[in-house]
């Protein structure tokens, strides 16, 4: 508690610049865990945020609110605990202001938790008579006991809808589909995100018609995929793949002239899109494997962890080439995506040991190299990849066993992360409770009743950074090169 | 209605002639699709259900002799002054009756013609114009398909059909209903089936959601994947002592499995790729969907070798290009190359033994499909119609081909998945549980009228006015139960919350109406107890008449004091004064009138009375003008109730079987209590004669052909 009045000016007076930058900051304050003081002081920044851009954005005033707001907000907090019941049933004043916001896309992800401090800001505020009054309504739908992990509250809510006769209007089938496979998990993976994206982006493009007194070029991106996008966001938060993808998308049609007759235009730019998967993933997965096959030789056992689609291609191709080796998969609930891999190896012939991350230490023994695949690499060289990678990394680095990541330079981005707070994807904790194995047929564990415990919080997120000391080696298409060179290959690779 | 996204199907309503449902439709008469269910024509349900999923192209199938009726209907003012009439308006509609279809053409016979003339795009769903569907939106369904069905990458519906059978996609859904609970029907027909439940995402995307966590209870509706099907009455065909045979094939590649004999009956809503077209032309021998078509296809997914002998490989491997495509989905060769189910993390990808690249030879690849793609696009450029030549194609592909390994056939024989709601119908379960009827019987006519009676949901076609502003509401809002029209005099009950009423009705004094469906301008003289009674337009029941579980045909009338129950009534009939019936069909036969010559007297009294009727109300019915010049003869036909032969048969079960070796699983199956063999069932037609009665026994079989054109021309 003692930390957090520097703390909140710092998080509270540059709100109108981007978000990211105070975040971090904060981040570094609270990486080390402190325990739940911090965590909690972290939320009471978040709120503190939503309330003060209420009255009208009036810097001066905060800290002071501030304080009152988090010791206010702590009691309610502790209130809303004990009674179970939760949240006060008032509504969140702060709401329309806060979505007037600039409209900045992470504000409105983080609104649903905003609201609800808002609401508890509220109560206490009442005596003063500053905060207009809530509406109800909305406090009905959002069910009272809420559960959420103070540390990741800022992370966008798991519990998605998946309702088609919700969807906007203009959601293509094929996006449709792709929103639910996605939901859903049947379509997991940042390569493969992205390329079925654009594979439905170009069946939006092929049934695509400007509308009268347009053109291609103005309509398209903006009125048109906008909510494709949209669609797809609301399904899974997207990738950072599918987000260089669909930012190279929109760029192309910007530069497509106004002459080009409409079914031309179409044309080039479904061969612009085949072309980009060829060159960014296909042909660069080639790439990776050539360079990445010639580091496995005789006699090494190659750990991995989870599935990584290119990982897969290069043992596969090892294997080919008839180097004798063994593979340990490791894996880890609740995807179990390294069942997968496994399943693929096995029957292709490789020697494959599947364990789960318990049993790290065991895995890692005999090891030889670490082959990881990657979400993203972050700017600062640290990877961002399936939750547990990093501590498999961490095991290597202390085993002295050289970490070698396969990653295209699509999912290359210039953000920084330092760890797997600010940036990370909650899942819905019901996987975690669900004890099956298959994903057929539910095994409701016996925390499966978690909402209804108040003290009980599950926590599934998706994933975590695992910092550049501990890769040795990323190969991408543009060949081997250390995680500090990374910002240098992702401004080759966009400005191309 | 909202905007709602397009889910990218064409949705086929197939209007059969209704046999099944007689005496109501017949061939001359009304057709099936517009006979009045809880006073809407049964089709609106079907637009309905359409139109709440936001479906944007509809073709209607329909036989020569219905289709003049049928397209005239959604022209008259009958039709546009609902609030379908709009949605009608805003989609493509096509409705069409090919002269090679008749009464005696199947469903997969109707799709086979349809498919030969091109009427159809891409994937489509299959409706039948008998279908009653609340409580599970097509949307809902068609969100399971994609999840379970839709290719990876770009694969939701629609035209193109290049990744059939990729990852064992891109196969058919299928609804099974549960006959039982409120308002059952006993003896009503059901289908046998052997399914293997899908994953849980699935059922929790037909609730829309991923959050909640699986909870499943019996009255959930769920997801499986079809293994076998037949229909139940040809259980006695298959087991001829008390087992049921399973295939050794079946249990070892789905050890789990579930059977149910008599409880779920076929809603025959499917979503169908469009390969399935193609099979059905490829297998000419199949005549029906349910039967035949589902039935094959779901055992093609376990079978080994029985995909190639249907043709499969053909069909899933090689691309058709349906005549009338643009040419963009050559485009679509080139995703070949990108497979994203083997990519993706959750899935287990295919690893090819040849390699299929080698390091430093892969620019040469890229170069050569850079070049195949090139001559693609040159096709395009000249804007002509013609498919690519499928050697110059298939040519360029064969050196590119190896980047995919080829699986077994069986591997990926795209599945079935099937949707069972409950076995038992209960409106009050949570979730609620969807009401899903066919309407193809009169006892299931009657059951589900009288069921829709009593939900407070809309029913389909509101008035315009409330069209309008549909938006706001007309879908929570129902229509008020009794028309405001309606004549009611004082001291009579009718129970409000499960009746209907039509305009124009009139009830007189001191009647008792439960539980009834009246059409429009229906008469109702003093002190008439009626009861779980359906009523078509413009009936007349006369003083002190008790009516219990009958159904009455247009214009019918019921003379003094008759006492009825459990009777059909067709239309026209005029049933004499102080009739005592039970269980009997009364029917104005018109097809027999030249061997009973001069007996014309109970057909002319009806037809004047029915013209009087019509008089009286005030009202035009115009569809009946010409039928009543016709010289007609009273014939009533009492039929012993079809009930009680299979009544027996609804046991019902559904078994889980240990995951057992196979030899041992030969035996296990449920035991199915044989049917008693169908009683040497007898029609006696009365010839209604003012002096007396003679009655003459004829043959069923005699009486059915007389009926119609036999049982076989299934309505679809």
């Amino acid at each position: 508690m003692s930390t957090s009045p520097p703390a909140v000016p710092a998080g509270a007076t540059p709100k109108s610049v981007t978000p990211k930058a105070p975040k971090q900051q904060k981040l570094k304050e609270d990486k080390p865990q402190k325990g739940k003081e911090d965590k909690a002081q972290k939320r009471d920044d978040a709120g503190a945020k939503a309330g003060i851009s209420a009255p009208g954005g009036e810097a001066k005033l905060n800290p002071k609110q501030l304080k009152e707001l988090k010791k206010a907000e702590k009691q309610a907090r502790r209130a809303a605990d004990k009674a179970t019941a939760g949240v006060a049933p008032g509504g969140k004043p702060e709401v329309g202001p806060g979505g007037d916001k600039k409209g900045k896309p992470q504000q409105g992800a983080k609104s649903p938790w905003i609201e609800k401090k808002g609401g508890k800001v509220e109560k206490v505020e009442k005596g003063s008579g500053a905060t207009p009054v809530a509406h109800t309504g909305q406090a009905a739908t959002e069910k009272a006991p809420k559960k959420e992990i103070p540390l990741f509250r800022h992370l966008e809510s798991p519990g998605r809808k998946v309702n088609l006769a919700g969807s906007h209007k203009d959601v293509h089938p094929a996006i449709l589909a792709l929103g639910l496979q996605m939901a859903s998990y049947d379509i997991c993976g940042s390569s493969a995100r992205c390329v079925a994206t654009l594979l439905a982006f170009k069946r939006v493009i092929e049934d695509y018609t400007t509308p009268p007194h347009t053109t291609l070029t103005r309509n398209l991106s903006s009125h048109h995929l906008s909510p494709q996008i949209e669609h797809l966001r609301s399904a899974r938060p997207m990738s950072i793949s599918m987000r260089n993808a669909i930012r190279w998308l929109k760029l192309e049609i910007s530069t497509i002239s106004i002459d080009i007759p409409e079914h031309t235009a179409k044309e080039l730019l479904l061969e612009k899109i085949d072309n980009y998967i060829r060159e960014k993933i296909t042909i660069a997965d080639q790439a990776i494997v050539a360079t990445a096959v010639e580091k496995i030789v005789d006699g090494d056992v190659i750990v991995t962890f989870a599935k990584s689609n290119i990982v897969q291609m290069v043992l596969a191709e090892a294997h080919r080439k008839k180097i004798k080796f063994r593979v340990v998969v490791v894996d880890s609930r609740p995807l179990m995506e390294g069942a997968q891999m496994c399943q693929a190896l096995s029957e292709f012939g490789i020697d494959c040991t599947y364990t789960l991350i318990h049993a790290l230490s065991y895995a890692i023994r005999d090891a030889t190299k670490v082959y990881l695949g990657a979400h993203a690499m972050l700017s600062n060289g640290h990877l961002y990849s399936r939750v547990g990678t990093a501590a498999l990394a961490m095991y290597a680095k202390e085993f002295e066993i050289p970490v070698i990541v396969c990653c295209e330079s699509i999912k290359f981005t210039d953000k920084v992360g330092l760890d797997s707070i600010v940036t990370n994807e909650l899942a819905l904790p019901d996987d975690l409770t669900n004890l099956s194995i298959t994903r057929y047929q539910p095994i409701v564990g016996k925390l499966s009743k978690w909402r209804d415990i108040p003290n009980l919080n599950i926590l599934n997120i998706m994933y975590d950074v695992t910092p550049a000391e501990n890769i040795t080696l990323v190969i991408t298409e543009y060949g081997s090169l250390p995680p500090s060179s990374v910002p240098v290959v992702h401004r080759l690779s966009t400005n191309q | 209605m909202p905007a709602v996204a397009d889910l990218g199907f064409q949705v086929v309503i197939l209007c059969g002639g209704g046999t099944s449902l007689y005496p109501y439709t017949q061939p001359e008469d009304i057709p099936k699709a517009l006979l009045p269910v809880a006073n809407r024509p049964m089709i609106y349900y079907a637009l309905d259900y359409c139109e709440k999923a936001g479906v944007k192209s509809i073709l209607i199938l329909t036989l020569q002799e219905h289709h003049p009726q049928i397209q005239s209907h959604f022209k008259s003012s009958a039709f546009t002054s609902t609030s379908l009439n709009h949605y009608w308006k805003s989609i493509g509609t096509q409705i069409e009756a090919p002269s090679s279809l008749n009464d005696s053409l199947q469903s997969a016979d109707v799709l086979r013609v349809a498919h030969s003339k091109a009427w159809i795009k891409g994937d489509f769903i299959v409706l039948p114009c008998d279908i009653v569907v609340q409580g599970i939106g097509l949307s809902n369904l068609v969100q399971v398909w994609m999840l379970e069905q839709a290719a990876f990458g770009g694969g939701g519906s629609g035209h193109r059909s290049g990744e059939d059978g990729r990852d064992g996609r891109r196969g058919m859904l299928g609804v099974w209903y549960g006959v039982g609970g409120e308002g059952a029907v006993k003896g009503q027909e059901t289908d046998a089936l052997i399914v293997t439940p899908a994953r849980t995402k699935s059922t929790q995307a037909l609730y829309n959601s991923f959050t909640s966590a699986a909870s499943i209870t019996p009255s959930t509706t769920t997801v499986h994947s079809l293994l076998q099907t037949h229909p139940s009455a040809a259980l006695k065909g298959i087991t001829d002592s008390s087992d049921y045979p399973i295939r050794h094939s079946l249990l070892s590649r789905h050890p789990q499995i579930s059977l149910r004999t008599h409880t779920h009956r076929d809603a025959h809503i499917y979503i169908f790729p469009h390969w399935v077209l193609e099979f059905i032309r490829a297998n000419p021998r199949l005549n029906s969907l349910k039967d035949d078509i589902i039935p094959w296809l779901a055992k093609c997914t376990w079978q080994k070798g029985l995909g190639e002998k249907m043709g499969l490989e053909g069909i899933l491997t090689k691309r058709p290009r349906s005549a009338g495509n643009d040419g963009t989905d050559n485009a679509e060769d080139e995703e070949e190359d990108f497979d994203v189910g083997g990519r993706s993390t959750t899935q287990v990808s295919r690893l090819k033994k040849v390699t299929g690249f080698n390091g430093i030879g892969t620019p040469l690849k890229f170069a050569s499909r850079v070049s195949g793609h090139k001559r693609s696009d040159s096709h395009d450029a000249t804007g002509c119609s013609t498919p690519t030549p499928p050697q110059s194609m298939s040519g360029s592909f064969s050196s590119l081909q190896p980047l995919r390994p080829q699986e077994p056939l069986l591997n990926r024989t795209p599945k079935i998945t099937a949707v069972l709601t409950p076995e038992e119908y209960a409106p009050s379960a949570t979730p609620p549980t969807p009401f899903i009827r066919r309407v193809d019987t009169p006892q299931l006519f009657r059951e589900t009228c009288l069921q829709l009676a009593k939900t407070d949901v809309a029913l389909p076609g509101q008035p315009a006015t409330s069209a309008n502003t549909v938006e706001a509401g007309a879908d929570t809002q129902a229509q008020p139960k009794i028309d405001p029209t309606c004549n009611i005099a004082e001291k009579t009950t009718i129970t409000s919350q499960d009746c209907l009423l039509g305009p124009n009705c009139m009830v007189m004094e001191k009647c008792v109406i439960k539980r009834c469906i009246l059409g429009p301008n229906v008469t109702i003289r003093k002190g008439a107890r009626l009861m779980d009674c359906v009523l078509l337009e413009g009936c007349v029941i006369e003083e002190n008449v008790k009516l219990d579980k009958c159904i009455l045909g247009r214009g019918a009338r019921v003379g003094k004091g008759s006492d009825l129950r459990d009777c059909e009534i067709g239309h026209r009939y005029a049933v004499e004064e102080e009739t005592e019936a039970r269980g009997e069909r009364l029917v104005v036969l018109d097809g027999v009138d030249d061997e009973v010559v001069g007996s014309g007297w109970g057909s002319d009294e009806a037809d004047e009375d029915y013209s009087e009727s019509e008089k009286d109300e005030e009202e035009e019915v115009s569809d009946d003008d010409d039928e009543e010049e016709e010289e007609e003869e009273a014939v009533s036909q009492s039929k012993k109730a079809e009930g009680p032969s299979t009544a027996s048969l609804t046991t019902s079960a559904s078994i889980m079987l240990p995951v057992s070796p196979a030899p041992q699983a030969a035996g296990p199956g449920k035991k199915v209590a044989a049917p008693p063999p169908v009683s040497e069932s007898v029609i006696s037609r009365i010839v209604n004669l003012p002096t007396g009665t003679v009655v003459e026994k004829i043959p069923i079989g005699r009486a059915k052909d007389e009926k119609s054109g036999g049982e076989a021309a299934k309505s679809k």
